[in-house]
């Protein structure tokens, strides 16, 4: 194994391959980047992949709090039977031995759905309508029981913060397809930020570059956007910033780093009129609107964030991760409305993002995750809450070349347990990346002195099972 | 060590006599092997399970049996393996000469000093002591100006260096490096008029002098001490109310130019300094010694009373983790962090290593036993009589207090049973539907105010302390698991380091003593003029913030796998010569300024370009982009908003709806310099992010340089800088009474220059179109909004943005 020193990072943006291709080419081309003498250089420009993708980009909708597996996905009918005893040995509560309960059936049934004959429950009827578009993981794993540390671990490979997000380590092995747009947006919920706030789209340790973009399908959209003042009088402004740029330029003929700036301003400039066009949800023909129920009292915010996930998608945005506030499905009390609740506001907006861009032809290489930091405990915590559950949960992908219409794995007659195929949040991280043509052994970033990985140093499998 | 010696003649003269002297085994036959077999097989990790390290581990041997069998070198696997090049696999063999020597050190009985010994975790070869940076600094090494090293290096390659950049390009340059801060408009004119030959030092003392300056080189200090006010770990990310008593304290080292030894003492020691606790009220020495030891509380520290026992491990244990990587990357520019779970891949630093200076730490932060939370790890910085005096007055009014939180309490219960979203609501669904719980509500909150108003904060600070002179014994964590202790280790500092001439040795404490000596011990080991590392990595740094560069590129990695100086004998003259200095760093800064390697222009030469592209030779002072706080600091500076009060408590940051987290006031008030603005880990302010500002999650050593349009946007169309923009454009409108005068003095306020004839033109007419486009406004109006749009401008150039 050779070991990459801490030495400049030249060959990835040469300067004979920028000159090679004229000035101008290269102001476009290097757009955004860092080119202080001596330090790494990093860019947003398309990379190759490691190995053709299946994938292009990636719509994460996260659901912060964990979701209930034996309420949503994974049928538990012996559960159901031995609802109300106590566990025996081996099962626990795994957040706090104090509030160990009895076994907690579900109160929702469960349906097969479509050809596949997958079963889901009644909380999803959307949802069911895809179960043949859709690969549904029954045996997830996690490392934490605390909302923090798993969040961490599912967005940046490891419990502990800092690290970069998901989206970021994406955007730095494969750059973006549009330069006007960014290339990692986080869609926030209007009512607030997720659990663990800005840390969840974080570029932690990797340059604020690939950093997720905060935007709103409401309010201001991205921050800084719309110029100050009149537009004629801004674009006159602009203009004659630019072009003392230009001058100071000729002076400085060789500073990259003075090109890439005078790059990211033509850039933001684009920005401007692209991610307004982009943002633009009243551009959707009624039809839009009503798959994606944008009108609707519970479900009309979700909508929104998707219909707008679905547009920047579509522009080409490498990575879009959708955010709820809070952390909707961290159901202690009151288990049975609360699921009710958080599915009548998400199962109908994920329907429609998938109903969207398979009519788009979109899904063939987008690839849709739709998951949480842990699931629940099968026993109840208090009278009619679950607690937080890291032994066996679900979550499911869609598209960009995952298996369609599969279930994957399973957890022990009880929901507790993964038991078949165990897919641990490393192995999801490799799977991800692969799809996106992203060797995990080879995508690494020098931070520290170490050559980090999204998986860090753990064992992590692709997981070949869910590859269509 | 005598007795030793001894022993070993006698064990040598018990042997029979030959005519040669006998090999041995540490003096012959271990650098041998460690030449051709130390790379496989020795450390936790060697090959086979064969450790070559002593005597007894190849006695043992690996898997396939022992190595050799003394006195029968025919029949041993080391020879055999060697002999027929099986050994060392992929060649090259070993010459006859080294196989004879292995046959007859085993033909006589393979002789050793220590011949029980068992090798100890790691493996550092007697290579791996002679690395450049592991030497001592020796004061008789070559000295010589900056200029003569930089020109003998660049004569190699037929380079030189460019002339002396412009005046005005220079005062911004120094202005900008030394303060962090434009130069102003009467410096300017004064550094211009000022003909005389030493004009350019008298400028440099007196930015030198100015509390400018320390505010700036803090900022330095702090990114890698992994300066915070917050806690860190969870969501919930709690303040820290007086974590900024230790950023005062950096502030006011760097001002008074304290000697850098001593600001390692206080920093690494401050508590073993005095006897602190038997002052009633601490002098003012102590309580800044005291303050300088919350360098060891920066990191990560989320310990609380209601943790659960098995989270110590992740919590507890993090912050000793997160604190000894600190120290080794700061002051020892070391990369300890991992040889947490196995020696180090790459460097000489075994996980004995590791553990060694663990325990240097970890009589003050202890892991394990009762855990004293966080935020009660302080010292109240008052005498009893006072501190008496506040817990009388605060006793009643904190049952005030506490009674006007139940009362609110139960009220909302009250309301929410009557509310239609139950105890989901909130405080504003309440106070929206219920008028008399809102005004109730308001009412109580009001008098819990004025009661909290009497209620008197003794300031504290936050510090690291030994508890007693008896802390548990520091285990190596098998893998780096706190659950998993192996051997006991004794406070030490890396052997690679043992070349120091002095060694660290702890001092033996009495019974009963407050502190164990083992840090101020292991300060002083530090701080002795010849360690190794010390004042070359802390130059080092100083040249960075220069030149953007260090000699040494990699600022916390000066081991092995670190990157090579550039000018190693002037890396070795300037630390040399910091330390004779008395460790000052403003005479290390001045003489950095005044050389003519820093006073050339930023001008492309086409030799230059071609010999040494990336400039690391310095045949030019290469441009570079303003930091985070320069960019926000010479913002509010041009816009004559800047607030220069220093010291005391964080300027709190505010979330905006927009999801943007800015200074509080931002847009209403002058602003205060960014060092002083609160450092929240999962809220970081966001236009110093944008601008590269670390998230503090353990230090940064090196901040990124980006360029991305998210920065763009900021200066573009930020509401900050349209608001500096305003007052900027307010300030020559005000100052000046013409426009041509208006737009020269803008130049000079922005950009420290004049503008030329083409660019006064060209300003001059967009002014007078700029006019049309804000026709409705009143004239006064109109001339803020075309001033502000052309100072905006001016704002986002590149030359604002970098220093020539």
């Amino acid at each position: 194994m050779s070991h990459v020193l801490r030495t400049p990072i030249r060959g990835l943006l040469s300067r004979r391959d920028l000159f090679r291709g004229g000035l101008h080419a290269s102001v476009a081309g290097m757009a955004l980047g860092s080119l202080l003498q001596g330090a790494p250089r990093f860019d947003l420009l398309p990379k190759q992949p490691h190995f053709p993708a299946r994938a292009k980009r990636v719509i994460l909708l996260f659901q912060n709090g964990g979701p209930s597996q034996m309420d949503l996905f994974d049928p538990k009918p012996l559960l159901k039977k031995h609802h109300g005893e106590k566990p025996g040995e081996g099962f626990i509560n795994t957040v706090d031995i104090k509030k160990t309960g009895t076994w907690m059936g579900s109160p929702f049934s469960f349906a097969k759905q479509g050809q596949c004959g997958m079963e889901l429950s009644e909380l999803l009827p959307g949802l069911a309508r895809h179960a043949d578009d859709i690969t549904l993981v029954r045996s997830m794993v996690s490392e934490h029981s605390n909302h923090e540390q798993a969040i961490w671990y599912f967005n940046t490979g490891l419990t502990t913060p800092g690290r970069p997000a998901m989206g970021s380590w994406v955007t730095y092995g494969l750059g973006t397809e549009n330069q006007n747009l960014p290339a990692f947006a986080a869609i926030m919920h209007p009512k607030g930020l997720p659990v663990d706030g800005a840390r969840n789209y974080s570029s932690g340790w990797m340059p604020p570059l690939y950093q997720g973009m905060a935007m709103r399908a409401e309010g201001t959209p991205v921050l800084n956007l719309k110029p100050s003042g009149p537009g004629d009088a801004a674009a006159a402004r602009f203009a004659l910033m630019q072009q003392m740029n230009r001058e100071h330029l000729t002076g400085h003929a060789d500073q990259l780093a003075l090109e890439a700036r005078i790059a990211s301003y033509e850039l933001a400039a684009r920005m401007q009129l692209a991610a307004s066009e982009a943002l633009d949800l009243t551009k959707e023909p009624a039809s839009m609107h009503a798959l994606y129920q944008t009108d609707d009292a519970e479900a009309g915010i979700h909508g929104r964030q998707l219909l707008l996930a679905r547009r920047l998608a579509e522009r080409g945005v490498r990575f879009v991760q959708v955010l709820l506030n809070g952390q909707p499905w961290d159901t202690h009390q009151k288990n049975e409305a609360g699921n009710r609740e958080v599915a009548r506001r998400t199962d109908g907006p994920a329907a429609a993002l998938l109903t969207d861009l398979k009519q788009r032809g979109l899904l063939d290489d987008t690839l849709v995750i739709w998951g949480g930091e842990f699931g629940r405990t099968p026993m109840a915590e208090g009278a009619d809450g679950r607690d937080h559950h890291k032994f066996g949960f679900s979550l499911w992908v869609a598209g960009g070349g995952a298996k369609r219409g599969c279930v994957y794995g399973a957890t022990d007659d009880f929901g507790y347990h993964a038991t078949e195929n165990r897919v641990t949040m490393a192995d999801f991280h490799a799977t991800v990346l692969h799809l996106l043509g992203l060797d995990f052994e080879r995508l690494s970033f020098h931070h520290d002195t170490r050559d980090e990985k999204l998986t860090d140093v753990r064992k992590a499998q692709v997981v070949r099972g869910i590859l269509g | 060590m005598g007795c030793g010696l001894r022993l070993l003649g006698l064990a040598l003269v018990a042997l029979p006599l030959v005519a040669a002297p006998l090999p041995q085994f540490e003096k012959d036959v271990l650098p041998l092997l460690e030449a051709k077999c130390a790379k496989c097989h020795a450390g936790s990790e060697a090959q086979g399970g064969l450790d070559i390290r002593t005597r007894a581990s190849l006695l043992k041997g690996g898997k396939t049996g022992p190595s050799f069998f003394s006195g029968e070198p025919d029949q041993s696997l080391l020879i055999a393996r060697i002999r027929t090049g099986q050994m060392p696999p992929g060649g090259p063999k070993l010459d006859d000469a080294s196989i004879e020597l292995l046959r007859k050190w085993i033909e006589v009985g393979a002789p050793a000093a220590r011949p029980d010994a068992l090798p100890v975790s790691g493996h550092i070869s007697e290579k791996d002591r002679k690395h450049w940076a592991f030497q001592p600094l020796r004061q008789s090494t070559a000295r010589g100006s900056i200029d003569s090293f930089v020109v003998a290096a660049l004569r190699k390659k037929g380079l030189s260096m460019n002339p002396e950049a412009g005046r005005a390009a220079l005062l911004r340059r120094v202005a900008f490096d030394l303060t962090g801060l434009p130069p102003g408009p009467e410096l300017i004119e004064k550094f211009l008029a000022d003909r005389r030959p030493d004009a350019y030092e008298r400028i440099v003392d007196e930015l030198l002098a100015s509390p400018r300056y320390g505010e700036r080189w803090a900022r330095q200090w702090l990114d890698i001490a992994g300066y915070a006010d917050s806690e860190g770990v969870l969501d919930a990310d709690v303040v820290r109310p007086n974590s900024w008593r230790y950023r005062d304290y950096v502030i006011r080292a760097f001002n008074s130019d304290k000697p850098y030894d001593q600001f390692l003492r206080e920093q690494i020691a401050g508590d073993e300094l005095s006897e602190y606790w038997k002052h009633d009220g601490l002098p003012r020495e102590v309580a800044e010694q005291l303050a300088a030891t919350g360098f060891l509380r920066t990191a990560v520290d989320a310990t609380r009373e209601d943790f659960l026992p098995k989270d110590f491990a992740e919590y507890q244990w993090r912050t000793l983790f997160d604190t000894e990587q600190i120290l080794a990357s700061s002051v020892l520019g070391m990369t300890m962090q991992c040889s947490r779970c196995h020696d180090h891949k790459y460097e000489p630093i075994t996980q004995r290593d590791y553990y060694g200076l663990q325990a240097v730490l970890a009589s003050a932060i202890r892991p394990t036993g009762p855990v004293l939370p966080t935020y009660k790890r302080i010292v109240v910085d008052a005498t009893k009589a006072d501190q008496r005096l506040a817990e009388e007055n605060n006793k009643p009014l904190e049952a005030v207090a506490k009674a006007l939180r139940d009362l609110q309490n139960a009220r909302r219960t009250q309301f929410r049973a009557r509310h239609s979203n139950k105890d989901k609501s909130t405080e504003d669904e309440l106070k929206a539907a219920f008028p008399e719980y809102a005004a109730r509500a308001a009412e109580t909150v009001k008098e819990l105010a004025e009661v909290n108003a009497k209620i008197i904060a003794l300031p504290t600070i936050r510090m690291l302390n030994d508890i007693d002179s008896a802390p548990p014994p520091t285990y190596v964590l098998r893998r780096g698991d706190p659950l998993n202790p192996g051997e006991i280790v004794q406070p030490a500092v890396p052997d690679v380091l043992s070349l120091a001439p002095r060694p660290y040795v702890v001092p033996t404490v009495e019974a009963g003593a407050k502190t164990t000596g083992r840090r101020l011990a292991f300060a002083e080991w530090l701080t002795q003029p010849e360690h190794p590392l010390t004042a070359r990595v802390m130059v080092n740094r100083i040249w960075a913030g220069h030149f953007g560069n260090g000699i040494v590129a990699s600022l916390d990695n000066f081991g092995k796998s670190g990157t090579a100086p550039t000018h190693p004998e002037l890396l070795d003259s300037l630390a040399a010569e910091f330390v004779a200095d008395g460790w000052s760093l403003k005479r290390l800064h001045k003489r950095i300024v005044m050389s003519a390697t820093y006073r050339q222009s930023g001008a492309a030469r086409a030799d230059g370009l071609a010999a040494d592209p990336e400039n690391t030779l310095l045949w030019r002072m290469a441009p570079r982009r303003l930091e985070a706080e320069a960019v926000r600091d010479s913002l509010l500076a041009v816009a004559g908003r800047l607030d220069a009060t220093m010291f005391g408590e964080p300027v709190k940051t505010v979330t905006k709806t927009s999801g943007e987290v800015v200074p509080e006031k931002e847009l209403e008030a002058a602003g205060r310099r960014s060092v002083y603005q609160l450092v929240r880990r999962n809220t970081p302010q966001s236009l110093l992010n944008v601008f590269d500002a670390p998230v503090m999650e353990i230090n940064c050593a090196r901040r990124a340089s980006t360029t991305s349009a998210t920065q763009a946007l900021a200066l573009m169309n930020g509401e900050f800088v349209t608001a500096q923009a305003e007052h900027f454009a307010r300030r020559i409108l005000e100052g000046v009474s013409d426009d041509a005068g208006r737009v020269r003095q803008a130049f000079r306020i922005a950009l420290a220059r004049d503008p030329s004839a083409a660019e006064m033109d060209r300003l001059l007419t967009f002014a007078r179109t700029q006019e049309g486009f804000y026709k409705d406004l009143s004239e006064a109006e109109r001339r803020v909004r075309v001033f502000r749009d052309l100072c905006q401008a001016l704002l986002g150039t590149n030359e604002f943005i970098y220093l020539d």
